[in-house]
């Protein structure tokens, strides 16, 4: 994870270098979040677009990935509550997304199955903390929520992952 | 054998990759949109006259009154989101409710209900706080930078009046960002579509919007609005009243009778005419027989190119937002995507219709051309007489 980083003179190359370094990583967060690759598309591109439009804040301040996941986690939410969502299931399930670039043992899709079930508010704080590496803090700073309930969520959406991951974590 | 969450997420969505055309279609609309808008020399007035040159509408009107309802709506979303007539300032009703607790004043400062939607705009003020979180009024997502002071653990939001209205909202239980619901004659509805946070004028304070669709509600005039603005052990509400009947510069239209296009109909369900938009739904029945795919391909057209124009196509008013379009969840014929069905949209019965229902928002304006048009292009429309229902 890349938490350092030169700040860029041109804005528009920082936007580029961000997407290089993280564009795939919060694709995937918010695919886990949203269910949904076209809207996960959407919601990543909303987030550099908004990054760009704060950049010139952002610059001196730094950590990037923490900065950048609290966007699109804002983001996410934002496109959960548009009508659609709701409407309609438009989720592109895991066997439906593109091949793995790499080869993977079948019962790996438990994982993201098991994430993706979790609920909302567990789900968002699972991802930052073991997907995104976000310490706890940085959880409960980037999403204004006080350290205990950061806290209390990922105590709960563990036990839940544990129990769905019973047989995965025995394997370990 | 096993891998930590995160590299067991990443091997099994490796094949998903933000690739070179996605990142392009950032930098365009980066281009698109300019420098950032924090640094933008544009008055909202005038940009707002540009947009409504752009879209070629004559008289569409902003109320600019620094901080009310439109202003937050137009800064947090988009400029146009804002742009309403002049008769949304008899709509716009101000300082309705206020209350102090331990950390903060929260009030709502204005709201609107326009025959379908309730948007409330309202202030959390942090006490103690002895200036504005910052000189202009700025997005809090703009505000809200975390810290990387090169040492362990100790990213935060910046040191100062932000992060002091922070932990004021924090202790109060404050909902600042949003709200989770409202309750309109005692009926509750979810907020619907997007929202926004801005910082206002006075020490400590931030302004906040959101929108309710009331659409089937029972509502009493005046009817009263009650919403929750701090949660915990003992949640704290205000309430206020608005007019449900008798709204300037509502108009809801005839409904026209249904169309036949190529493999479907059409029909509208609602043309709803307001000082801030103009809602039209309406109901699309897919031939039986006709396959999902074909569908989908209607599906996708009406949801992605809806156009409200003149008899001819022209004229069109500008796209502001989309309430939905997707298969109907009660009678739609379209098994929609689970385990159970191997997570593909199937027709449940190929002998009965499939049926999509839709819903869009457009940009007001001041005359209206008679019949209106919607539709997705040439072929694909139908025409809304501007006569008003009875």
């Amino acid at each position: 994870m890349d938490d350092c980083q030169v700040p860029d003179n041109n804005p528009e190359q920082a936007i580029q270098r961000m997407m290089d370094a993280h564009g795939s990583r919060l694709l995937r967060l918010c695919y886990l979040q949203l269910g949904d690759r076209q809207l996960a598309e959407d919601a990543v591109q909303d987030t550099f677009l908004k990054a760009w439009r704060g950049y010139a804040a952002f610059r001196q301040e730094s950590s990037e990935v923490t900065w950048l996941t609290a966007i699109a986690i804002n983001c996410c939410r934002s496109l959960k509550r548009k009508p659609w969502h709701r409407l309609i299931d438009r989720r592109v399930p895991a066997e439906e997304l593109p091949e793995a670039s790499a080869p993977f043992e079948p019962y790996d899709d438990t994982v993201t199955r098991a994430v993706m079930a979790l609920p909302p508010a567990s789900r968002e704080a699972i991802l930052m903390h073991y997907y995104q590496g976000l310490t706890v803090r940085e959880i409960a700073q980037a999403l204004s929520l006080p350290l205990s309930t950061v806290t209390t969520r990922l105590i709960r959406a563990r036990d839940k992952l544990e129990k769905s991951l019973e047989r995965w974590y025995r394997d370990e | 054998m096993n891998k930590p969450i995160d590299q067991s997420l990443d091997v099994r969505l490796s094949g998903l990759v933000m690739g070179a055309s996605h990142k392009h279609r950032v930098l365009a609309a980066i281009k698109e949109e300019g420098e950032p808008k924090m640094k933008k020399k544009l008055s909202l007035g005038l940009a707002l006259a540009l947009i409504i040159l752009l879209v070629g509408l004559a008289t569409a009107f902003a109320l600019t009154n620094g901080f009310g309802l439109l202003d937050v709506m137009s800064k947090t979303v988009m400029d146009k989101f804002g742009v309403a007539r002049p008769e949304a300032a008899q709509m716009v009703k101000k300082d309705l409710a206020e209350k102090e607790l331990a950390h903060t004043k929260v009030a709502i400062k204005e709201a609107a209900y326009d025959g379908k939607f309730l948007r409330v705009v309202y202030s959390v003020q942090a006490k103690g706080v002895d200036k504005p979180l910052a000189d202009k009024p700025t997005r809090m997502e703009e505000l809200m930078i975390v810290k990387d002071e090169n040492s362990n653990d100790t990213y935060g939001v910046p040191e100062g009046p932000v992060k002091q209205f922070l932990e004021a909202a924090r202790a109060d239980g404050v909902p600042w960002e949003t709200m989770d619901n409202a309750e309109a004659d005692g009926q509750s509805f979810d907020p619907l579509g997007p929202t926004g946070s801005l910082s206002g004028e006075n020490p400590g304070e931030v302004l906040s919007w959101v929108q309710f669709d009331l659409s089937g509600a029972q509502l009493a005039d005046p009817f009263t609005v009650k919403l929750m603005i701090a949660y915990g052990e003992k949640p704290e509400y205000l309430t206020f009243q608005l007019p449900s009947t008798n709204l300037p510069g509502v108009k809801r239209l005839k409904l026209p009778e249904a169309k036949r296009i190529h493999d479907y109909s059409i029909q509208v369900t609602e043309t709803l005419i307001t000082p801030l938009r103009v809602y039209v739904a309406a109901e699309i029945t897919v031939d039986a027989g006709i396959p999902i795919e074909t569908c989908n391909q209607i599906l996708g057209d009406w949801l992605v190119n809806p156009k409200l124009a003149d008899k001819d196509g022209n004229l069109a008013l500008a796209w502001i937002d989309s309430q939905g379009a997707g298969y109907a969840r009660e009678d739609g014929n379209v098994a929609h995507r689970s385990p159970e069905n191997d997570f593909k949209g199937t027709i449940i019965n190929p002998e009965k219709p499939v049926k999509i229902v839709l819903s869009h928002e457009f940009m007001t304006t001041e005359t209206y051309p008679d019949p209106l048009r919607f539709g997705v292009n040439d072929m694909d429309y139908i025409l809304i007489p501007f006569e008003e229902a009875k």
